[in-house]
């Protein structure tokens, strides 16, 4: 895995800078683009999967922290 | 019957259920037994759904704290409530309002700059398997 900030992005590649500097990577046609971003409990549907996440929390044993929708269509095989 | 019949013939049955009994038990001392090659306990859990990139939202983004603690399909959806099939049961997870919902989906536009990446790539390749882009965590 790369992690880091897109300083530039262009069909067939991706520029980030990571912590061990700039690190270009080729974008394919079979390339999965996807993005996390703010939802709604409207936008959920069933058939939807749901991932929970949470940190532990002295009196409840859990906090949400956030809860990641992914739609039917967009979830892997086998699920 | 006689009472010295009716001793012999409860000996004899006595004799009889002890003989059968041992025949039964077989050869050896009785001993526990435990099948060495059988799965260890392990409590039912939660695993994280992955997208078609192979991502679960969590792990990767660095920007979304925590861990998966309840995972699973909905099966409804009312105000409040998401009313989850997971793998140990259904769950239902209440939340006051959209602050904490996010939803990973296809991202078809240009991403752009300032934006955090997450960068899954081919084996011994620069080429990139999946990119997830955390917008606005």
């Amino acid at each position: 895995m790369v992690r880091g900030i897109v300083t530039a992005a262009a069909p067939d590649s991706l520029t980030l800078q990571t912590d061990s500097g700039p690190v270009t990577v080729r974008l394919s046609p079979t390339t999965s683009v996807e993005a996390v971003s703010r939802g709604s409990l409207a936008e959920v549907r069933p058939g939807d999967w749901v991932n929970v996440g949470g940190v532990h929390h002295d009196q409840t044993f859990y906090a949400i922290t956030a809860v990641v929708v992914i739609p039917a269509a967009d979830l892997a095989e086998g699920r | 019957m006689s009472r010295l019949a009716f001793l012999l013939a409860v000996a004899a049955v006595a004799a009889l259920g002890f003989g059968a009994g041992w025949l039964a038990k077989g050869p050896g001392p009785a001993a526990f037994r435990f099948d060495a090659s059988a799965a260890a306990y392990q409590a039912a859990g939660s695993p994280a759904g992955l997208s078609k990139g192979g991502f679960t939202g969590f792990a990767e983004t660095g920007g979304l704290d925590g861990m998966t603690i309840v995972a699973g399909k909905v099966t409804s959806v009312a105000p409040g409530v998401l009313t989850l099939a997971t793998a140990s049961g259904e769950s239902a997870v209440r939340l006051t309002g959209d602050d904490k919902v996010r939803v990973l989906a296809p991202f078809t536009a240009s991403p752009a700059a300032g934006v955090t990446a997450v960068v899954s790539l081919a084996p011994a390749s620069d080429e990139a398997r999946a990119v997830l882009l955390i917008i606005d965590p």
